[in-house]
């Protein structure tokens, strides 16, 4: 028994090492941008494209709701469930990001969810998305940039 | 207790405990730093029930009480959808457990093996976790090391095997969840980002129901082979 502890013990600790050094890993030089010569140049008096952009699904559709350049805009997305009862899910949009205000849902996890910003999309656990499972909604924030990759991916 | 009023006797009491413990699931909050941040987090002691049937009963009698478990608890505290999202984990979990139930060791590192590559997914999407991200590499990681740690204490100590089985289970119920929300909420986003944090807490929880259920069965003597 006592051999085996050791072996048991020697793997956690193996294990809980390989995971520090996978975290604490140093990040690697990023490549820096460059200016592309193919890219056209977009001209002056274009629209200029909003911070982010929120693609809102639910069990039916889908749209994306553009962030705001300035104040702050709820909308309240109302939809019928497949069994009959009526959803509504507050969708608040600041400048910076979007949180889900209020919900018609039992738990409320997706009020709990916060805020999700171009910044902290990174730390969060469920990354860019915020999700209401009673109400089958999903809010996921993307850069103007990712769009336009999902664009071309479509074409 | 072969008898068909015993059979009758056993599968109501089970149904019973199966409702009470559900509802003692939702009222138990997981107020813990990942609550809020991740949807849908249960201590799941209603599968105890099941997995005792499972070591207890023959396959009709255990689909039969998870159908029961899921439709009654479902109409009492939940909606359609939650219903749904149940219902395809508690076959997909009841299915991997009757698998298990002969090679709780082989359940117990695949869940291992599925938990680790459930962490490097989320350090693959995010090399340098911070915050909550960090955490729940960590939970995961720990994880995988306890599925790893209950492969070895099977092998040493076969009334153990409940573990593997519970283990297996929780994550097949995690799983069954994910693909069904993946699909009604049609973003299979939710595949690569919600998938591997719930693997590694199912892990994590599952280990904790299958203690609970070892001890008990030890108390019931059931016997585990």
């Amino acid at each position: 028994m006592n051999g085996f502890l050791k072996r048991t013990l020697l793997c956690l600790l193996a294990g809980l090492l390989l995971v520090a050094v996978l975290a604490g890993a140093e990040p690697t030089a990023e490549p820096a941008e460059t200016a592309r010569p193919g890219a056209t140049q977009a001209p002056e008096d274009a629209p200029k494209p909003a911070s982010g952009y929120v693609l809102v699904t639910t069990a039916t559709q889908s749209g994306w709701l553009p962030l705001p350049e300035e104040g702050e805009v709820s909308y309240p997305l109302r939809q019928l469930l497949p069994d009959g009862t009526e959803a509504v899910n507050t969708i608040h949009l600041t400048p910076e990001g979007v949180y889900m205000e209020d919900s018609t849902c039992e738990g409320h996890d997706c009020v709990k969810q916060g805020e999700v910003t171009l910044e902290n999309r990174e730390e969060r656990i469920l990354g860019n998305m915020i999700i209401c499972l009673p109400n089958q909604v999903t809010l996921q924030l993307f850069t103007p940039e990712e769009l336009l990759e999902m664009a071309k991916g479509q074409q | 207790m072969n008898s068909n009023a015993g059979k009758v006797a056993r599968f109501g009491m089970l149904t019973a405990l199966a409702l009470v413990l559900g509802w003692l699931d939702r009222a138990i909050p997981v107020t813990w730093f990942l609550s809020g941040a991740v949807p849908g987090i249960k201590l799941g002691l209603a599968n105890t029930v099941l997995l005792y049937a499972v070591y207890l009963m023959d396959w009709k009698g255990c689909v039969l009480l998870m159908l029961a478990k899921v439709f009654l608890s479902g109409f009492m505290f939940g909606s359609m959808s939650a219903i749904l999202y149940s219902l395809c984990g508690g076959a997909l979990s009841l299915a991997v457990m009757l698998l298990v139930r002969r090679g709780p060791r082989v359940g117990a590192l695949v869940i291992a093996l599925l938990a680790a590559a459930s962490d490097a997914m989320l350090l693959m999407r995010n090399p340098h976790p911070r915050g909550q991200m960090l955490w729940c590499v960590i939970l995961i990681a720990l994880a995988c090391l306890a599925a790893l740690a209950a492969f070895f204490i099977i092998g040493r100590r076969p009334d153990f095997a409940v573990l593997g089985t519970s283990l297996a289970g929780a994550v097949a119920h995690n799983i069954g969840q994910i693909l069904a929300a993946s699909a009604m909420l049609r973003t299979p986003q939710l595949l690569y980002t919600y998938l591997p944090v719930l693997v590694g807490i199912g892990a994590v929880v599952g280990c904790l129901t299958g203690i609970v259920a070892q001890r008990v069965f030890k108390a019931l003597r059931v016997p585990i082979k």
